[in-house]
């Protein structure tokens, strides 16, 4: 089956130019209003190969080191990036340098002249420049629920419908927090809470708890203990169900638990009963989200680190919020082979912990089943030859997937499947091979000695 | 046989022929090519249109209209000399007028056209237009989006150079905004946004609110006439603000004259909402086209209300980008769709449009959680996906045994359909099917010339399809015919006729704003001119309507 490059009559490229020359050929060829099937067939290929040169040309890949691998039938393939001296490549930092959000388009505003507007005097709510930042914010809430691998599921959309309509708690949650409105966005939050939980169609839907607790706002609160106490007061005047606090325990970023006396449920939640303190709170908050049951040196020597590493590294662990899973899985690619080739990250390779931080990433998490996400990994640890040691802490950071009883589904089989990839790279180690190589050669010497020996005892 | 291009406007219409490699602006019997979209009954009944009836607006509110466009695609009507008139009716009668004015013009038979639609036109809207130009005689291929009529005109002004470019049209009644790419002759549409509630006639009543106010009166309770007279000068002062910094506005009501001085930061002031609902549709435009504001090259403005000092330096503040008003705003989206009837002609064959569909389209399904009845939107095709599109999605059932479908089509964003635009429905039976199992797949196909067709396809391979075309209108044939004979029925003014009727109502109109004094000149001439038209002697009758005329042109400036 064709690609979207023989479509375009192209050689694999992360020229944009040559496609949109080749594109431009082919539409004037067969205009919309001709052949509505055929320009379909190129605007679908047009669309394909610009998003891939788009991606590969912040890289720095050029057309010779595209390598296509691995055509299939269905029209997917892989593509191999060859480097000159043979070397692993390496993808820049990630995401590439951008201005600080923003910042463009206020230098811009500064060289109008003359303005009519007074935006100092004028509600500024009205008259405010338009910003790069603001721009991205768009996306965030409203993509929450399909980041959690349930794009299309009614009960996405039902939730969807209860915070846009009923509740109208969108614009709320939508905007993270800042450090001077904290404690309106606490009441802002906790009145949002107390909300769902007057609503006994919702109180115990774990979706909407999760949405809740990685909306821009309250994630972006999580380090302030007023906030928690407020919920926690909330949460326990409300008397609910034991099951319902079971689940606003498990949606809870912090893992909490939901306490239990003599098989009962007293109902208290104790959200911060493990939060260390001996951090400087609030510079990385999402990892302390992370690494409550951790061992303090080895946090210390990862706080060190990411300290260190461009802030790109950090932005993948961050709440990061993308419209599709595709984009989330580039973005996990980039960190992914960022950690595993990046000089930076030379002794980070070999960390649990960092590898738990990968896995357990905002941005990763709700991608973690997919089995793209898996290939790949898979993929790439093949080869890059990783020591064993390395291997072993790779998988027993990456999170095992829930085997369902009734049927195995398609994620659990991609899973034997990299378990089964993991095992055979480790067999294929060099020095396995070499030793068994020995084995062999010494078993077959000792046959011979025994058998054919000049020295054979009489 | 010439193709044409009509802008048919909300407060203006005009129409546009493209010839040679020039943008030919057609010139109506009254000297000016733009036409003001407003139809007005006369004392005997007869139908006026354009500038007369925008003129009688004032003089004759019960019996004149416009502004219709705004109601384009919903049941309302306007009652005009006793008989009702819809919204594409009235547009009919536009078009009519436009055809006969270019047939004149250009001495050739006009039969085709490419018409301008705002980009944010629903579906509803859509078809009601292709009704009016239906009953108008003229045959629609296809419609354009105005902001891609827009860039269109631009480009063919300055060469076709690559760039991104933004093009916002700030019309009488709607706003679009469009982001669009263009490379090697090549115009992709990125991402479309607007508001088809918003416009220039906004400012003109917020002004007049303000004037009202100030001034302690009460707009709501207003006779029409009084209304009509502020509205007028309320629109007159927005457009002077465009020229000098401060305007007064004096209005004579009864035997009180009322006066509002007004300057370009009070009419910001007094319209805040109004720049608040622009900036919305940028932002989305800009979000939807996955550009960065930074990649934008160069915004362009058309539409009258672009004229504005006040709406120019406000989109150049917000974007940070100075932008173009080198086309003209007024005509520049007839040429472009002049231009779009050029090239699907092949008169200009290496430029190519690529446009898209800016509403997601989707059907309603069974909300399984609350089991309540209650229904859910899932879109299908998303919006701003190329035209022409088609996309292919899985249902299941929702019931033991299902034995049937029932697919209902939705246009619009929300994801409760109820608010969204109901489309239509198919029903196709199949067999039955255990819950939550594949039911159908349903196919929607959007094709370019906005004709959708949805295809379902059950588990037995049983397929139905439906066309919802936006040319066979939700009205029957018979429907169509009958009201086809009403408008023929309508008797319209013949062009002769028109310019004494349009003096007349210019008169009319400045009689009702004038103060005592000027008010017997009017009358003495206008009485004269009258009685000269009915004796019929030519000579006299154009004496007398030259001196009407010179004595209007001085009362008014």
């Amino acid at each position: 089956m064709e690609i979207f490059w023989d479509t375009l009559g192209l050689k694999p490229t992360t020229d944009i130019s040559r496609i949109r020359k080749a594109y431009s050929k082919l539409v004037k060829l067969h205009p919309p209003e001709d052949n509505e099937e055929e320009f379909k067939r190129i605007n679908s290929a047009y669309k394909a190969a610009t998003k891939f040169a788009r991606q590969f040309s912040a890289m720095g890949v050029t057309d010779d080191q595209i390598e296509i691998v691995d055509r299939r039938e269905d029209g997917s393939f892989g593509v191999k990036i060859l480097t000159p001296d043979g070397k692993p490549f390496v993808p820049p930092p990630f995401p590439l340098q951008n201005t600080a959000p923003g910042q463009a388009s206020k230098d811009l505003v500064k060289q109008v002249e003359d303005p009519l507007f007074d935006f100092e005097s004028i509600d500024s709510s009205v008259v405010t420049a338009l910003t790069s930042d603001e721009l991205n914010n768009m996306s965030g809430f409203i993509s929450l629920v399909p980041g959690y691998n349930v794009p299309d599921s009614q009960l996405a959309r039902q939730i969807k419908k209860y915070l846009y309509e009923d509740l109208g708690a969108v614009d709320t949650l939508a905007k993270p927090s800042k450090p001077e409105t904290i404690n309106e966005d606490v009441e802002k939050a906790i009145a949002v809470a107390s909300s769902i939980l007057t609503d006994s169609r919702f109180t115990g839907e774990k979706l909407l708890w999760s949405v809740y607790f990685t909306s821009p706002l309250v994630s972006s609160m999580f380090t302030s203990l007023t906030f928690y106490r407020r919920l926690e007061d909330v949460i326990n005047k409300a008397s609910l169900e034991p099951k319902y606090i079971f689940v606003i325990a498990d949606a809870s970023p912090f893992r909490p638990r939901a306490y239990v006396m003599n098989d009962k449920p007293v109902g208290r939640i104790d959200f911060l009963s493990k939060v260390p303190f001996r951090y400087e709170r609030g510079k990385y908050p999402e990892l302390e989200r992370l690494l409550i049951r951790e061992d303090p040196v080895q946090v210390s020597k990862l706080m060190d680190f990411l300290s260190k590493v461009p802030m790109n590294l950090y932005g993948i662990l961050m709440p990061y919020f993308r419209p599709d899973i595709k984009a989330a899985l580039e973005d996990a690619t980039f960190a992914f082979n960022y950690i595993l080739t990046s000089p930076d990250c030379k002794e980070m390779k070999e960390n649990e912990l960092m590898w738990l931080l990968f896995f357990e990433g905002r941005l990763i998490k709700p991608i973690v089943k997919d089995a793209n996400l898996h290939t790949m990994i898979t993929k790439r640890t093949m080869e890059l030859k990783l020591s064993k040691a390395q291997l072993t802490i790779m998988k027993n950071a990456m999170p095992k997937p829930v085997k369902s009883k009734v049927r195995r589904k398609k994620e659990d089989k991609d899973w034997y499947y990299l378990e089964i990839k993991i095992k055979e790279a480790l067999f294929k180690k060099k020095e396995v091979k070499d030793f068994l190589t020995f084995l062999i050669v010494a078993i077959l010497f000792g046959i011979y000695l025994y058998f054919f020996s000049p020295f054979k005892p009489a | 046989m010439a193709k044409i291009g009509i802008d048919l406007g909300t407060t203006n219409s005009l129409a546009v022929l493209y010839k040679d490699g020039q943008a030919v602006r057609i010139i109506n019997t009254l000297g000016s090519y733009i036409t003001p979209s407003a139809v007005s009954a006369d004392d005997d009944d007869r139908i006026l249109v354009g500038e007369a009836a925008k003129d009688r607006l004032i003089s004759h509110p019960d019996r004149s209209t416009s502004e219709f466009k705004r109601n384009m695609g919903l049941r309302k009507t306007v009652e005009l000399a006793g008989v009702e008139y819809t919204p594409e009716e009235l547009s009919s009668l536009i078009l009519k007028k436009l055809k006969a004015d270019s047939e004149a013009f250009l001495g050739e038979p006009v039969e085709e056209a490419i018409i301008s639609v705002p980009a944010y036109f629903d579906d509803n809207s859509r078809r009601a237009t292709r009704v009016a130009a239906d009953l108008s005689g003229l045959k629609v291929e296809r419609l354009i989006n105005e902001p891609s009529a827009a860039a269109l005109a631009y480009l063919n002004k300055n060469g076709y150079e690559d760039g991104t470019y933004m093009v916002v049209d700030f019309g009488g009644g709607t706003l679009d905004v469009s982001v669009v790419d263009v490379f090697e002759n090549i115009i992709e549409i990125l991402a479309v946004s607007g508001n088809n509630k918003l416009g220039g006639k906004d400012f003109n009543e917020a002004i007049a609110k303000n004037f009202c106010s100030k001034n302690g009166l009460i707009y709501e309770e207003l006779s029409s006439v009084e209304k009509a007279v502020i509205y007028r000068n309320a629109e007159r002062a927005k457009i002077e603000l465009s020229q000098i910094p401060m305007v007064m506005i004096e209005v004579p009501l009864e035997q009180d004259k009322y006066v509002l001085t007004l300057t370009n930061k009070d009419l910001i002031s007094i319209s805040k909402d109004i720049f608040a609902g622009i900036r919305d549709p940028i932002r989305k435009a800009i979000h939807d086209s996955r550009k960065k504001l930074e990649e934008i090259d160069q915004v362009i403005l058309v539409g009258g209300s672009c004229k504005m000092p006040t709406v120019r330096d406000y989109i150049r503040q917000i974007t940070g980008i100075t932008p173009d008003t080198s086309i003209d705003p007024d005509t520049a989206i007839a040429e472009g769709a002049a231009i779009f009837a050029a090239m699907k002609n092949k008169d200009l064959k290496d430029v190519i449009l690529t446009d898209i569909c800016p509403f997601t389209l989707g059907i309603a399904v069974n909300n399984d959680i609350l089991n309540d009845g209650s229904l859910m939107m899932s879109p299908i095709i998303p919006r701003n996906n190329t035209l022409p599109s088609s996309i292919k999605r899985s249902f299941s059932a929702v019931r033991e045994n299902q034995d049937k479908v029932n697919v209902q089509v939705y246009q619009g964003e929300n994801i409760n359909p109820d608010n969204n635009l109901y489309l239509g429905n198919l029903e196709i039976s199949c067999p039955p099917t255990k819950r939550n199992a594949k039911i159908c797949d349903v196919k929607m196909t959007y094709d370019i010339n906005g004709i959708l067709i949805v295809d379902v396809t059950t588990a037995d391979g049983q397929v139905a399809t439906k066309a919802f075309r936006s040319n066979s209108s939700v009205l029957t044939d018979e429907e169509l015919e009958s009201i086809r004979k009403k408008m023929e029925d309508a008797i319209l003014v013949s062009a002769e006729d028109e310019k004494y009727k349009a003096l007349i109502a210019r008169a009319e109109r400045i009689y009702e704003e004038s103060f005592a004094d000027q008010r017997q000149v009017i009358t003495g001439f206008l009485m004269n001119f009258k009685a000269q038209i009915s004796r019929g002697d030519p000579i006299k009758v154009r004496e007398t309507y030259k001196a009407l005329s010179e004595l209007l042109d001085n009362l008014e400036y």
